[in-house]
């Protein structure tokens, strides 16, 4: 009786033990299977993060407009750190923001007073010389991680072409604007990772297993910039806006055979590298992204369509251009209350003159007027690979009055971007054809490079149109307002334009928009450059402000690209 | 006989012993290998990221020695000036064509 008690009480122990083990090791093996694998993992592998870079932005030249530099992230290990908080903010806080001590230091006490974390960043991006002054303090708790920070050799002159980099929601870097926003995809690459087994020291074992996870180092883009003339135009315009009294800027240079963008510039610009500490309205790129009225610039585009269509030619004669139009209860002058009767098509473009132009249009007619805008890429994107771009909409064919035919004849009622306004243009530069302008002309990765041809689009314009509207734009600047400010001997295709600037409902006769498109040699164009100033104080005209500008760059850009005068 | 017999298995005792000391030996010639060669490749790894960085550092270098606008703020502080005048050469005119039918009569 006794031994049975004891043989059962021993089988039932046994029993229990060995579910408690069973159910232990069902425990292990299904419910924390995962964590203890892990954990078995980090003991026998070390894995190490192969961070991307970001690819390179070149000049033509392929000198780098956006380059990588190295940096360091500054962060304090809590449980190390000896001295009080209030003691290490004073004394990292000049180093880490020279600017603004004040605000750096509390931000660091408040971090370094947190108690439910072990690890702390204080700041990012932090230069090697800041570094070697923060090891000089010789605190305990401190240290870095080394990390990549976008670097701009050129400065601010190519800002709104390039954009900048910051980061996303997740902390993770990003392009935002221009080229680095528009080609973040490719510039920014993917991080690999490095798996190897290690020895109890953490020293790698040889024969152990390594797994790698190739990265793969961003694209670096090869752009059309000329690093030259991209200068020369930055320069310039800081010089004109300051000359003229204007309170912002654009100036773009393209090659109107192809569509590639020489130089894109705009004033007021900002950092790329400090982009957080400018207004965020300086941050899209105005030539592609603000729209204006063009006012008489536009004349010679309703002027080609006018000439494409046979329904003037440059010598026909103005029968309406004797004194002022009125149209739909609005009077239309000429900028000077000048008139020329009977004056020809070309001396319409000479003296830019408004009746003249509603004229032209009313010969053209509504439809071939919103036909022909349509042919010239407005109310579209010009498709150019800039992040920023935007089009303001063109009306829509059943909404045009006549006095709508009439204002947009000289280049007011309509809006459209700078680039917009230059990509016309450059159509009768190349013989008639629409181009797309481009900005990067190869991506060049690890797998090889891809080559980007330039889009020529349809012909537009007839050859023969081209030349005559050429002529027309070079007696233009030949026997126009800002003759004077011509380069003596070249023969330039041009026209001036002020428009005044919509505010509330009206028109502000005070403030106004002065440009300047042309292309030149008139015969084989090199470039055609746009110029826009806006509000100029010294004077509210084109031909007094942007097109002495125009002519400055010009000057400089026929030496920088040995264009021979033609006489 | 018996000798010989007893002269192979010592032979053989001694054979087999050199094996194991052999081996013994290599097996801790190789281990020290495998442990000195794992902190040797630490090294080189080492060493070669110090020399990307160094390269990395260079690059720096020449993108801010290249860039424009300190070529033009140094040209300045050297006193160098912007040309101003410009004389363009437009090919002459040739007084006399190059004969071309010099070995016409070959």
């Amino acid at each position: 009786m006794g031994s049975s008690w004891r043989v059962n009480f021993l089988l039932i122990l046994f029993f229990l033990i060995g579910f408690l083990i069973s159910a232990r090791l069902f425990y292990w093996q299904i419910f924390s299977f995962s964590d203890l694998a892990a954990l078995a993992e980090n003991q026998h592998w070390i894995s190490f993060e192969i961070p991307a870079k970001r690819g390179e932005i070149l000049a033509s030249d392929e000198a780098p407009l956006a380059s990588n530099e190295e940096a360091f992230l500054v962060f304090a290990s809590l449980p190390e750190i000896k001295e009080p908080a209030d003691s290490i903010a004073d004394k990292l806080a000049p180093l880490l923001e020279p600017d603004s001590p004040a605000t750096m230091a509390g931000l660091i006490k408040e971090r370094l007073a947190r108690s439910d974390l072990v690890w702390v960043p204080l700041k990012h991006e932090v230069s090697r010389e800041t570094k070697s002054a923060i090891e000089n303090l010789k605190l305990e708790g401190l240290g870095f991680e080394e990390e990549q920070k976008r670097s701009y050799p050129e400065g601010s002159a190519s800002a709104h072409l390039l954009g900048f980099v910051g980061s996303d929601i997740n902390g993770q870097s990003k392009g935002y604007f221009g080229l680095e926003g528009y080609y973040d995809l490719e510039l920014k690459g993917r991080s690999g990772l490095l798996r190897r087994e290690k020895d109890a020291s953490g020293k790698p074992i040889l024969i152990g297993e390594v797994k790698k996870e190739e990265q793969r180092d961003g694209r670096t883009l090869l752009t059309t910039i000329d690093r030259t003339i991209q200068y020369l135009i930055s320069e310039k315009l800081q010089e004109g806006l300051q000359r003229y009294g204007a309170s912002s800027g654009s100036v773009v240079v393209m090659e109107p055979k192809t569509g590639a963008i020489l130089g894109m510039a705009a004033w007021p610009h900002y950092e790329p590298e400090n982009y957080a500490t400018f207004d965020k309205e300086l941050y899209p790129n105005p030539a592609v992204s603000f729209a204006y009225e063009p006012g008489s610039t536009f004349k010679v585009l309703v002027m080609s369509a006018a000439l494409n269509e046979g329904v003037v030619k440059p010598e026909t004669h103005c029968d309406q251009c004797s004194g002022p139009r009125v149209i739909s209860d609005y009077t239309i002058k000429t900028w000077n209350e000048k008139y020329f009767p009977n004056s020809t098509m070309t001396e319409v473009i000479q003296h830019s003159d408004n009746v003249g132009m509603v004229f032209v249009g009313e010969k053209l007619g509504t439809e071939k007027m919103v036909e022909y805008l349509q042919k010239f890429g407005l109310g579209q994107s010009t498709g150019v690979d800039l992040e920023d771009e935007t089009s303001p909409n063109l009306r829509p064919l059943k909404e045009w009055k006549q006095i709508d035919l009439a204002t947009v004849c000289f280049g007011q009622g309509i809006a459209l971007t700078p680039l917009q306004m230059t990509r016309a243009v450059a159509t009768i530069a190349n013989g008639g054809y629409l181009v797309t302008p481009f900005v990067v002309q190869k991506v060049i990765g690890e797998e090889g490079v891809s080559e980007i041809k330039p889009k020529i689009g349809e012909q537009i314009l007839k050859s023969s149109t081209t030349m005559m509207m050429t002529e027309m734009m070079v007696n233009a600047v030949d026997k126009g307002e800002a003759q004077w400010a011509k380069p003596k001997g070249y023969r330039i295709a041009g026209k001036t334009g002020t428009a005044q600037i919509p505010v509330a409902g009206h028109y502000d006769q005070e403030k106004t928009i002065a440009s300047f498109v042309g292309f030149a040699p008139a015969d084989d164009p090199q470039f055609i450059m746009l110029v826009t100033l806006r509000e100029p104080t010294s004077s509210p005209w084109g031909a007094e402000t942007a097109a002495p500008l125009w002519f400055d760059i010009a000057k400089e850009i026929f030496t920088y690209k040995k264009i021979q005068p033609d006489s | 006989m018996k000798k010989e017999n007893k002269n192979k298995k010592s032979k053989l005792f001694y054979l087999i012993v050199t094996l194991v000391l052999l081996l013994a030996g290599m097996q801790l010639v190789m281990a020290h290998c495998l442990a000195t060669t794992g902190e040797q490749m630490r090294q080189l790894e080492e060493k070669a990221s110090l020399i990307e960085k160094e390269n990395q550092l260079l690059s720096e270098e020449i993108n801010k020695m290249g860039s424009l606008n300190r070529i033009a703020s140094e040209a300045g502080k050297l006193g160098l000036m912007k040309a101003g005048n410009f004389l363009n050469l437009t090919p002459q005119v040739p007084v006399a064509l190059e004969k071309t039918n010099l070995n016409s009569g070959r």
